[in-house]
């Protein structure tokens, strides 16, 4: 049998697979681009960050989106319950551009309560970019126009009503996820600076620095979460003015969120710094300082975003949760926890069911923030099916 | 001759959500009782998925056996045609691991590490046969001694974890072996051990099948392995069998320009000359030449090589080859 | 400590009596209760353009001291000299930036070429990352030497931007060697560079190395557990077991007069085809002991065949051969032995002439 020979050396290698192209017609795609397709193909995933971005311009233009403004309040419309937009006239059925008809208080009499009745005569129409109550939008440009209002300033629009002083409801709640949402961010960034900064320290150097750490984290970890944060919230003096109590709501919150990031991230150290890139980099001589810069931190960057993720629902629960005891942000600032704090009572909720509109708002930013981490978490791993 | 096993044109395809992958795209062969087949080839050549296929051991939601045959011929009764069994059915339970056996590469992963050597053991024998516990235990104990496990009746109650890799993989061959089993079907299962280990699994697992008469299918990607155990082999590239032949004509006469080109590849002690490596790397799923598979890294390559799969000529009554380059020397094959 | 001075000249590398005991510690206080004794006490030498093969099963250590050459461990006693144009330096007792510019000269090359390469950096700044750390050229410069190492090791620059999820492993190995070159090293070493490769690829690996280290003047430390690779590869070979070095020989002689029971045993586990049948051949018995607690005496004598009185208690010290200063083993009874080679020098004649 003709023996055949075959083989080319390894520079015809190439030159062979170059001349028939055999690399090149293969769709190559970059790490990110399989990230923003795995993304992408989680439904729920996207249908939640689109909903965050919403509610987060939402507030952070509130003076704009807001009809009123946070402490702008009607002595007469006390707990008046959500009014109805309407495009149709009940009565006749015919159809106007959207309108609403006007409450009346009225004492009954035999419980005491102040009920309310729609004044049918009057029809005010809703008018978009009203003007009314001036504000300043991001804390800067002062103006006056409004989404949507009242055409009449005396006649007001309460569309998920109002509470015990007449302020309107909607308005403050978008006030209010000003503070509630804000503290999700700020108190995850301190959370991801301080525990990605002292988790690397503990997983690199090891040592007497990680037993230390190690311990106070498991110190910290065996209280119950919220009587902790109670006692730490308790603690922030009263006489501070609003500014600083919410700053210090914030360090509050981040103090226990640290810890769990900061396990993750020595864990991910741990592994990484194991990994034979790491060592390749070592064994040329790079710098700590090199190594954690080039090589750990962009391979944890999508792990500590996802859990950071997952930690702003947590703090915005949180923050939630002190104000509705109280001991949370104080008036005159506004959070969502501290307007449910009216419905803290069985029989305002009874009564005023309305009141716990706010309590949506927050399931609807921890869902959304759930399911957003959950797409993140497919998406850092781009490989897996 | 005493045929055992008889696949024919076997397809098994992946559907996932990039497309569809051919694992195996015909695979044929004979397997008798006794004899060594080998699977050789690189990663990714289906040398793996087809022994799962046999096996039935592929999630049909993911894996589909889309052409082909695979006849199973069980001693005094008719044949079973394996690709028409469910594939978590009560007969297929009754020939895997009773009749058909299979030792996989890593044995820390197929030995749940809960339960103590022998509870594995005796499952297995008591699932496929009538006995009680107590002649289990004893026939445990017996295949423990048989595959060279020191003590074996104080082994037989200690965890993986207690066991060695060598000793693990001992104790997994001892559980395939647990049942007499016809056909052992081994997927690489020395690459993940020491050489002096490899050569006691080796050894020993040659040794097992002389004395029971079983068949044996070592799937392998060192051809050193093969030159040792087998009696026949086939070689694998992008699931299609590119050479089929006889061990020594394997090694002495290669036919296929890829099985000249792994043998030219491979670094044998003694040789003393430089190797000539095949060009290229293997493709993708989704880089799949058209025409012959190995075409783009072949160094005979014709156009007809790049336009059209070559058939199987055969050459020899043992032996066939899958390239063009044999067209003219003989008629094609059936 | 006392300091050691270089004995053999002409070594670019030379290593003596290297210990590296990596504690075990527990409980609560973390305190050490036993040691792993990777490496117990190896000397050898490596000189210039040479490849020297160290192998041995898992365990053996092998790996331990190319990582001990490279400082990514610090050895807990021992002296490891390379010599640079300045003069001899101790590696295993430099600081950190002591060490720096000696890391210019000594690279390593790892098995697995998917965890040896940052899957979040491109190629090119993969192979630039040694130039970098090192502030060699300007960003040009550092590019063109990149582009240039990219050819040279069969890849091609239009390979620079690509990621190394896009690369084969074969080609992942290609840029794993670029950028252990780039900085020019004289020392490679080499950690099972091709075990994780398939056999087709890992010849074109093989021959890059040694097209290299012919071209460069490199030399090369080539960890490897597979015989015929090393065979392949190697000038010299080391076989190493439990922390110990057993035998060292030229390649040549270590398979065709081998001189440890050890060496023996490691040939004869070799898979290998004899024609028409099955080979009868002995089997080593039982596992590789714990090198926590490694055997008194010879470590290998549990498993020795030959095993004498002796061999228990004392432990032999590794010896040139009074015939053949170029070997060394270390055992008690290496004048009695007659071991089997794994083939004779008429047969490897046989096998040339087939060949050719």
């Amino acid at each position: 049998m003709n023996r055949l020979t075959g083989g080319f050396g390894l520079f015809g290698a190439r030159k062979k697979n170059v001349e028939l192209g055999v690399q090149d017609e293969y769709q190559l795609l970059t790490v990110r681009q399989l990230m923003i397709r795995k993304f992408l193909r989680n439904r729920m995933a996207l249908l939640s960050f689109i909903a965050l971005v919403i509610i987060y311009l939402v507030t952070l233009f509130a003076g704009f989106f807001a009809p009123y403004t946070a402490r702008d309040a009607d002595s007469k419309l006390t707990y008046s319950p959500p009014m109805t937009i309407r495009l149709q006239d009940p009565e006749t059925g015919h159809f106007h551009p959207p309108f609403f008809y006007p409450l009346r208080g009225k004492r009954n009499m035999e419980t005491f309560q102040l009920e309310y009745v729609e004044e049918r005569e009057k029809r005010i129409p809703v008018q978009f970019f009203v003007k009314g109550e001036p504000y300043k939008a991001l804390g800067i440009i002062a103006w006056d126009v409004h989404l949507f209002g009242s055409s009449d300033p005396a006649e007001r629009l309460h569309i998920m009503g109002s509470d015990v002083r007449g302020r309107d409801l909607f308005s403050r709640i978008i006030y209010g996820g000003q503070v509630s949402l804000s503290v999700g961010i700020f108190g995850v960034l301190i959370t991801i600076a301080v525990g990605s900064v002292i988790g690397t320290l503990s997983g690199y150097y090891g040592g007497v620095f990680d037993n230390v750490v190690q311990r106070v984290i498991e110190t910290i970890r065996s209280f119950p979460q919220l009587p902790l944060w109670m006692a730490l919230a308790a603690a922030i003096p009263p006489q501070w003015p609003p500014e600083w109590v919410y700053a210090g709501i914030v360090v509050v919150l981040a103090f226990i969120n640290w810890t769990g990031l900061s396990r993750e991230v020595r864990g991910l150290v741990l592994s990484l710094k194991e990994r034979d890139y790491v060592h390749a980099a070592e064994a040329s001589g790079a710098s700590t300082a090199r190594i954690v810069r080039k090589h750990l931190i962009p391979n944890m960057a999508s792990h500590i975003i996802v859990t950071a993720t997952l930690a702003v629902p947590v703090t915005i629960l949180g923050e939630s949760a002190l104000s509705f005891l109280g001991i949370g942000v104080r008036p005159p600032m506004v959070s969502w926890g501290l307007l449910l704090n009216d419905a803290i009572k069985i029989q305002n909720i009874v009564l005023y069911p309305w009141t716990l509109f706010p309590g949506a708002f927050i399931l609807v930013a921890v869902i959304a923030y759930n399911f957003l981490g959950d797409g993140l978490r497919d998406m850092v791993d781009p490989f897996s099916r | 001759m005493d045929i055992v096993l008889e696949v024919n044109n076997l397809k098994t395809y992946f559907y996932i959500e990039q497309g569809v992958v051919r694992a195996v795209d015909g695979v044929s062969f004979t397997l008798e009782a006794g004899k060594t087949l080998g699977i050789v080839g690189e990663s990714g050549c289906g040398k793996s998925v087809t022994s799962r296929t046999i096996m039935r051991l592929l999630s049909p939601s993911l894996a589909r056996i889309v052409d082909g045959s695979i006849k199973y011929y069980p001693a005094g009764s008719p044949p079973i045609e394996l690709t028409q069994v469910d594939p978590y059915g009560d007969q297929i339970r009754d020939i895997r691991g009773n009749e058909i056996a299979m030792i996989f590469q890593e044995p820390m992963t197929s030995l749940n590490p809960v339960y103590t050597i022998g509870q594995q053991i005796m499952e297995a024998i008591l699932l496929h046969q009538d006995v009680s516990k107590e002649v289990a235990r004893a026939r445990a104990i017996e295949v423990l001694r048989l595959v060279g496990i020191p003590l074996p009746d104080q082994r037989v109650d200690q965890y993986p974890h207690e066991f060695s890799g060598g000793m693990r993989q001992r104790a997994m061959i001892a559980m395939a072996l647990s049942c007499n089993p016809r056909i052992l079907i081994a997927d690489e299962p020395t690459t993940a051990l020491d050489v002096t280990i490899e050569a006691q699994i080796l050894e020993l697992i040659q040794q097992i099948q002389h004395d029971n008469d079983m068949a044996l299918i070592m799937i392998t990607h060192d051809l050193n392995v093969i030159g040792e155990v087998a009696d026949h082999v086939i070689v694998m590239y992008l699931g299609q069998v590119v050479e089929s032949a006889p061990v020594d004509d394997i090694f002495d006469e290669p036919k296929h320009p890829y099985t000249q080109g792994l043998l030219n590849s491979l670094p044998m002690i003694g040789r003393g000359e430089r190797l000539e490596p095949i060009t290229g790397s293997v493709p993708g799923p989704h880089e799949r030449p058209r025409g012959c598979p190995f075409a783009p890294r072949c160094p005979h390559v014709m156009d007809r090589c790049r336009a059209e799969n070559p058939p199987s000529f055969t050459l020899s009554p043992a032996s066939e080859v899958a390239c063009w380059l044999y067209a003219e020397e003989i008629e094609v094959g059936p | 400590m006392t300091p050691v001075e270089a004995v053999d000249a002409g070594a670019i590398l030379e290593i003596r009596d290297l210990r590296l005991h990596f504690p075990i510690k527990a409980g609560l206080l973390k305190k050490t209760v036993a040691y792993v004794k990777a490496v117990d006490g190896v000397s050898f030498s490596v000189y210039p353009g040479e490849t020297v093969g160290l192998v041995g099963e898992s365990g053996s250590g092998k790996t331990t001291i190319g990582r001990c050459i490279v400082r990514l461990y610090k050895p807990t006693t021992g002296y490891i000299g390379f010599r640079t144009s300045e003069g001899v330096s101790d590696i295993a007792n430099l600081d950190k930036r002591e060490l720096q510019p000696i890391r210019r000269d000594i690279q390593m090359l790892f098995q697995d070429p998917n965890s040896s390469l940052n899957a979040r950096m491109r190629v090119g700044d993969i192979i630039a990352e040694p130039l970098e750390i090192h502030a060699i050229g300007t960003a040009d410069e550092r590019r063109s030497r990149v582009e240039d190492l990219l050819e040279h090791v069969g890849l091609g620059a239009e390979m620079y931007n690509r990621y190394p999820h896009q690369l084969s492993g074969g080609q992942r190995q290609r840029v794993g060697v670029a950028r252990a070159l780039s900085i020019e090293p004289r020392l490679v070493i080499c950690d099972e560079p091709v075990s994780a490769l398939d056999v087709s690829v890992q010849a074109q690996v093989l021959n890059l190395l040694a097209d290299l280290q012919e071209e460069l003047g490199l030399t090369y430390v080539f960890i490897a557990h597979d015989l015929s690779v090393v065979e392949y590869i190697s000038d010299r070979v080391m076989v190493m077991y439990l922390g110990k070095l057993m035998e060292t020989a030229p390649t040549r002689k270590i398979f065709e007069r081998p001189a440890h029971p050890y060496t023996e045993a490691l040939l004869n586990s070799i898979p290998k085809r004899v024609r028409g049948g099955h080979r009868k051949r002995f089997v080593l018995t039982g596992d590789i002991p714990s090198p926590v607690n490694p055997p008194s005496g010879c470590v290998f004598h549990t498993r020795c065949q030959y095993a004498k009185d002796i061999c228990k208690t004392e432990s032999p010290p590794l010896m040139p051969l009074p015939d053949d200063p170029d070997t060394s083993v270390a055992c008690h009874l290496v004048d009695e032995l007659s071991l089997s080679p794994y083939y004779t020098s008429e047969e490897r004649a046989g096998m040339e002439t087939n060949r050719a």
